[in-house]
């Protein structure tokens, strides 16, 4: 398109006097547009069209809400009953326009913020289709309510009963005993004004600029473009661009989140496929709603394509397993019961030995897996989301009783309770992310397991392990767990613990230890660990003892290390082979240069000691006086207390510090609203800059 | 942080140092041998408060008393607060000599006949929860239930002389757990059972789990005029072999209901000898399940079809059929978290808090809602076909406390305590309306050492607690004493809890050297009336009565009948009278004897060498022995309590003439 082209598209550009002079009748146009603008972009968010059906036997009645997008409501009931009259399923209906409604509307709305840049006569056509849109929507509607009405099935048992009809778009009627009355919605309101509003827009626009396009006067070339005012139409080109890019993200999102029209197929469809699948069957699931409630007997692979849905309506467990070898993978399972008692759960099995669940999408399920005695399972890279209850109201995220020999990987538990794994040895959990639970992780009489690149984050405790041996505790990241008891892992009564590169991060303990090792004659390795932020870094019950820490990160806890109970924790080793640990308020020298400090590091805790015996003291607590006094005490040997530990070979650096193993699956959103954000910023930034040299020269012309 | 010369440091710390320690001087009131004894014993401030809290002078009686059970003992310790000082040790259900318990007294053997199983006299007990008699729902002094966990046995104490007058052996079930509690005026004293097994002690094979083993609770009918539990008028409920586990009665609003928890509903029954492949120990098999079952007693309703005689005789004892018991509404479940270790009601009877171990909440039930979900009806049930209410109609809150919760006590402030054992804390969380407005929050902890399991607060058992103290009953005492050996000692804490808030001192640590205690009641001192001496000279302990023919001054003797010998005896300072007992080898000899005493700690004991004989006998008590002279010879008796000036010469001859 040459030059000459674009600039007959754009319109002409209004003289700077003759701008200011009058302000209001270019001003007025763009707020037009804008507002129309936002009006048109925000409708998706709100209803379109509602139909309430009365009849006797639905005291409530039925009542359905259109989104343009989606229809929710009692469409199931309303689905099921549209099939005794031979009425077409829903998910037939308007399925382009539904697809497409989204992105659509959205475009229609950035159509119009380019209004603001077009002054030509092509602006109507960016107008015009969001002015007219309301109406498409209804002439749309009216066409498929037409449709449906004269789509009766005749091999439907009441369809002769009811005979053709047209369901009005709005106010009352009737269909077979239903009356029926349908309104518009906000959303369907808000676009109408959008039209109303975009088409004053246009007329205002063109009073502002059709003079200025028949004006021989005005300048019309490239030519006497200044370079602010290039820039200025690049910022505004930049913001355009930056909506659009969110307005398209989002909507894109939402257009994928919101399900299109779901609706269930018949019902025991679901159960019907895995009964009549012979054993070690593999059965393909596409979208839709498949009825929860089934029982799997059979060794057996259901795989889903598009995400099919397997929706328990609020009763029992969705998917229940009595099988082994059994597979389910790519499906979404939801709405299972909310029954504590009944263990009502998104999958429940039952002696299955080598289960496969592999990323399936759990929602708004009481326990999300509850597996027993079922060895060998593999539980890989599911979303878990739990309902939305009472913390301890709720059930576990995943729960293995009596099943060893499992794996656990990859998956997201979110506002579930716990991740329990009880009598179950030889497990691996590995790179999973649990937040916003209770226990993160809880292990009981759980031998020989594997936990690996975990994030528990934001639970009432990251992990507790109690009354197992052989655990292996590596690459975890313990993060701002601060229930009542707060730990970031728990141990207790645990032997043959190995706990290395983990991060203990912001919990009120970042570990906490009782009673481990046990047995008399074993002794425990803690090394190469983070504890930064804590309240406690460590806390250790004042009994506890043979444990070795060596080459661990102690930044900026509240209490570096501690013990619960009085006493000291010289019974275990805070270096080894002359190698300890870094403390971050560890103050000594290095003379002969080797990396570990020439001081003995100790917690003595002198200030903490004497604000025991003199509590008024506690008014200094964490100034400036009470690190004096701790270090006086380091200086004058015989007012120091007994210290809780001593490491005589404190490192003067941190050591290298673990690899943060997990990453978070951050959502495609969230990076481009921050693309977006980064555009919608420098956009700002360069129109505050023309603004600002645009107003210099102006002063400067002026003055 | 610019870095300040170091001098000018050292100088600032050591004048806020002396500056800090010349104002607490000046601040205490205690005077300077105080402080100097402080510094020299190394005591904090905090230290020399917990000591003058619980130090108690010399002739000074304490507050209050607690009664606590010996565990495996076999006994009931009644200890002073906030001294914590051990007064007595009651010998229940383990013969004891010193107090001369079950060393020959005919009562004794009595009782312990009583208690027997068949005809195997048990000598030890598992003591667990002591029940105070009370009266308006609050305690009334008078009596003492203890149970027998191991055996399934209930003994009254009256509390009068401190004795055990009674013990009864449950005749449904081989074991007990959840006994004694008593309701408000303690018309009934409540055993429940704990591992199920065939009623009325019978056999059946371990696969008929489901079909032949129950659960059960006794209801015990007391007495209060003669001071005994009534067989006759006790009666028994069949439930689910669910294991259940502590009971409490309801008060206030809720008197005249039972609760009590279960842990195994799942029903599981251990390891299988015969299926190699199966690993699920009891402890893994109890734990399968998300919920356990709070079992909810109409007790009013029961004690009625009871008294119609809709009931079935089991081992000669009226028990109701779980069948009637659904039939006439008497019991209803509702799902707790599971394996819960505790079910406790609130002051006002309108809360029942249950602990979740395994959970770090509590879990709390609102008596209303429960009555309401019964009165709507509309019930699912369980396998047995016993009601359940849904567990959102009839919970209240639930407060998260901390790793561990296993019970729950109360005090004046509105405030509860739960013991954790895992955190080895007690925390203090509030209660909501009425107790306080802003309630169900956890208010704070405090550290005990080390895993708490029951914990008692000044009468937090009634309608009215006194708050003010806290004794935590602590399992391991680990690094806190002295290790006498392996066998570690249990630590009674004593805990300051009447400061509103977050803060609770701990004052005093006692270590339990003879006994493992599960639960504890802590009574006001004031409330006990016990007697310095018998009422009358020749005074029956057993029957509580004097004893007509019960030797006095100048009724004693030696008289025979054929092979039986009666011998009278009489025992004052420093003499027995006789002094000379002469029988024959083979005789059968009844010795009836009186401490003829009326003043303040004037007991007398009373040993045969070589029979095994020992008597204690406090001023005016009677007893008798009965016993065959196997062995001739001479045998010196004498005065084992030490009682006078001349207390070893009170002594006498028991000549045993040869065939």
């Amino acid at each position: 398109m040459s030059p000459a082209r674009i600039r007959k598209v754009l319109g002409p550009r209004v003289p700077n006097d003759v701008a200011q002079q009058n302000r209001e009748t270019y001003r007025r146009p763009k707020r037009l547009l804008t507002l129309s603008s936002i009006l048109l972009g925000s409708s998706i968010f709100l209803p379109y069209w509602e139909l309430k059906l009365n009849a006797p036997q639905y005291p409530d009645g039925l009542r359905v809400t259109a989104w343009v997008n989606r229809l929710r409501g009692d469409v199931q009931e309303l689905e099921g009953l549209n099939h005794y009259i031979g009425l077409p399923s829903f998910s037939d209906g308007a399925v382009l326009e539904r697809s497409v409604s989204i992105v659509g509307i959205i475009t229609l709305a950035a159509l119009l913020l380019a209004g603001h840049y077009v002054h030509s006569r092509w602006a109507l056509c960016l107008a015009g289709p969001a002015v007219l849109f309301p109406f498409f929507f209804l002439a749309d509607l009216q066409y498929w309510l037409w449709n449906y009405g004269h789509s009766l099935d005749p091999k439907a048992p009441l369809s002769h009963a009811v005979g053709e009809f047209t369901p009005p778009i709005f106010g009352t009627g009737t269909i077979a005993q239903f009356d029926t009355f349908a309104w518009p919605g906000w959303g369907f309101l808000m676009a109408l004004t959008a039209s109303f509003l975009a088409a004053l827009g246009m007329v205002l626009h063109r009073r502002a600029y059709k003079p200025l396009a028949l004006s021989k006067d005005v300048p019309n070339t490239a030519t006497d473009v200044d370079k602010s005012v290039v820039k200025k139409k690049a910022a505004h080109t930049a913001l355009c661009v930056t909506g659009l890019a969110i307005a398209v993200t989002v909507g894109a999102d939402i257009s994928a989140n919101a399900s299109p029209v779901q609706l269930e197929n018949q019902s025991n469809d679901l159960q019907r496929l895995i009964d009549q699948a012979e054993p070690g069957a593999v059965i393909d699931l596409e979208a839709g709603v498949y009825t929860g409630g089934v029982s799997i007997d059979k060794p057996l692979t259901l795989r889903g394509t598009n995400w099919p849905v397997v929706d328990g309506h609020g009763v029992g467990s969705v998917i229940k397993i009595q099988a082994p070898n059994v597979t389910i993978e790519g499906l979404i399972i939801r709405n299972s019961g909310s029954r504590l008692d009944q263990e009502d759960a998104g999958i429940s099995s039952n002696a299955s030995p080598r289960i496969k669940i592999r990323a399936n999408r759990f929602e708004n399920v009481l326990f999300g897996m509850f597996l027993r005695r079922s060895n060998e399972a593999h539980i890989l890279d599911n979303q878990i989301e739990g309902m939305d209850l009472f913390i301890a109201r709720r059930g576990d995220g995943i729960r293995l009783w009596q099943s060893s020999d499992a794996i656990v990987e990859g998956n997201h538990l979110t506002g579930g309770r716990d991740a329990v794994f009880w009598f179950t040895d030889q497990i691996t959990v590995r790179r999973n992310h649990v937040e916003d639970g209770r226990y993160g992780l809880h292990f009981m009489y759980s031998d020989e397991a594997n936990v690996h690149e975990n994030l528990l984050e934001n639970n009432s405790v990251g992990a507790f392990l109690m009354y197992s041996t052989d655990l292996v505790v590596t690459s975890n990241t313990f993060k701002s767990n601060r229930g009542p008891s707060g730990y970031g892992l728990g141990i207790k009564d645990v032997d043959g613990l190995t706990a290395q590169q983990n991060w203990f991060v912001g919990n009120r303990s970042g570990l906490y230890v009782d009673n481990s090792p046990s047995k008399v004659g074993e002794s425990h390795t803690i090394t190469h660990n983070v504890f930064a932020f804590n309240n406690v870094g460590a806390l250790l019950g004042s009994t506890v003892a043979r444990n070795t820490f060596t080459q661990n990160a102690f930044i900026d806890n509240g209490e570096h290390v501690s013990s619960d109970g009085t006493g000291n924790l010289q019974a275990n080793n805070w270096s080894k082979d002359d190698i300890g640990n870094y403390w971050s308020d560890y103050s000594g020298f290095d003379a002969d240069n080797n990396g570990i400090g020439d001081i003995t590091y100790r917690v003595d805790n002198l200030f903490g000691d004497l604000r025991t015996k003199y509590p008024n003291l506690d008014f200094f607590s964490g100034t400036l006086a009470a690190t004096a006094i701790d270090m006086a005490g380091q200086a004058f040997p015989h007012l120091r207390p007994d210290p809780i530990l001593t490491d005589s070979a404190p490192l003067i650096a941190p050591p290298n510090l673990p690899p943060i193993s997990f990453e978070h699956n951050d959502s495609k959103k969230a990076t481009s609203i921050i693309t977006s954000a980064v555009l919608l910023t420098t956009g700002l930034a360069v129109i505050r800059r023309c603004r600002f040299d645009n107003e210099r020269t102006a002063d400067t012309r002026h003055s | 942080m610019r870095k300040l010369p170091f001098p000018i440091i050292i100088f600032a710390a050591l004048s806020l140092i002396a500056s800090a320690c010349a104002s607490s001087d000046s601040q205490s009131n205690l005077g300077s041998e105080a402080d100097q004894i402080a510094l020299e014993r190394s005591l904090s401030e905090a230290d020399v408060a917990a000591a003058l809290k619980t130090y108690t002078p010399s002739g000074v009686i304490d507050e209050y008393l607690m009664f606590s059970s010996g565990g495996h003992g076999g006994q009931v310790f009644v200890i002073g607060i906030p001294s914590m000082r051990m007064l007595k040790s009651i010998a229940v259900f383990t013969p004891e000599p010193w107090q001369g318990w079950g060393y020959g007294d005919q009562h004794h053997e009595e009782l312990f006949a009583a208690g027997a199983v068949g005809d195997e006299v048990l000598t030890w007990g598992d003591t667990h929860h002591p029940a105070l008699s009370e009266t308006g729902g609050d305690y009334d002094g008078q009596y003492l239930f203890i149970n027998d966990k191991a055996n399934a046995r209930v003994a009254t104490i009256d509390l009068r002389d401190f004795e055990t007058k009674q013990i009864l052996k449950n005749p449904l079930s081989v074991n007990d757990h959840g006994g004694t509690f008593v309701t408000p005026d303690t018309e009934w004293v409540i055993e429940g059972g704990q591992y199920a097994s065939p009623l009325a002690w019978d056999y059946a094979p371990i696969d008929d789990y489901s079909s032949e083993y129950r659960g059960m609770i006794t209801f015990w009918k007391f007495d209060r005029s003669i001071g005994r539990i009534d067989p006759e008028a006790s009666f028994g409920m069949e439930l689910p072999p669910y294991w259940q586990d502590v009971c409490d009665s309801g008060k206030a609003v809720s008197k005249g209901w039972i609760f009590c928890n279960s842990f195994n509903v799942e029903m599981a029954t251990g390891l299988d000898p015969d299926d190699p492949d199966n690993t699920e120990y009891f402890e893994s098999g109890v734990s399968a399940g998300e919920n356990d079952y709070l079992h909810i007693i109409d007790l009013d309703a029961a004690v009625a079809v009871a008294a119609s005689g809709q009931t079935v005789q089991v081992n000669g004892f009226p028990l109701i059929t779980m069948d009637t018991a659904i039939a006439n509404q008497l019991l209803y479940f509702t799902p707790e978290p599971k394996s819960p270790h505790g079910v406790d009601i609130a002051p006002g009877g309108d809360y029942i808090v249950v602990s979740g171990k395994l959970d770090p909440h509590v879990t709390v039930y609102s008596f209303e809602k429960i009555q309401q979900a019964i009165t709507k009806g509309g019930f699912e049930i369980d396998r047995y076909g016993i009601p359940l209410l849904d567990f959102d109609d009839v919970v209240e809150a639930q407060v998260e406390v901390g790793l561990g919760p296993l019970h729950t006590q109360f005090d004046d402030q509105g405030y509860a305590y739960t013991s954790l054992f895992l955190d080895s804390d007690v925390a203090r969380w509030s209660l909501g309306p009425p107790y306080r407005q802003d309630g169900w929050k956890l208010e704070g902890t405090v550290d005990i050492h080390y895993n708490v399991g029951h914990l008692v607060t000044a009468e937090g058992d009634t309608v009215s607690p006194d708050g003010k103290y806290l004794v935590s009953l602590n399992k391991w005492s680990l690094d806190r004493f002295f290790h006498p050996g392996p066998l570690y000692p249990q630590n009674f804490q004593l805990v300051d809890i009447s400061e509103p808030g977050p803060n609770m001192q701990l004052l005093y640590d006692m270590p339990i050297a003879n006994g493992e205690p599960h639960y504890a009641q802590i009574i006001k001192a004031d409330k006990l009336d016990p007697w310095t001496v018998y009422p009358e000279v020749g005074w029956d302990p057993g029957s509580m009565t004097v004893k007509p023919d019960a030797p006095q001054i100048g009724t004693e003797g030696v008289s025979r009948d054929g092979d039986k010998v009666t011998i009278d005896m009489t025992l004052m300072r420093s003499h027995f009278t006789p002094e000379r007992v002469t029988v024959k080898q083979g005789d059968h000899v009844t010795w009836n004897l009186t401490n003829v005493e009326t003043s303040e700690d004037a007991t007398h004991g009373f040993a045969i060498p070589g029979y095994n004989i020992n008597l204690s006998l406090e001023p005016g008590e009677t007893a008798t022995i009965e016993f065959e002279a196997k062995h001739d010879g001479v045998f010196t008796y004498y005065c084992t309590e030490f009682c006078s000036a001349l207390h070893l010469e009170m002594a006498g001859y028991f000549l045993v003439e040869p065939n």
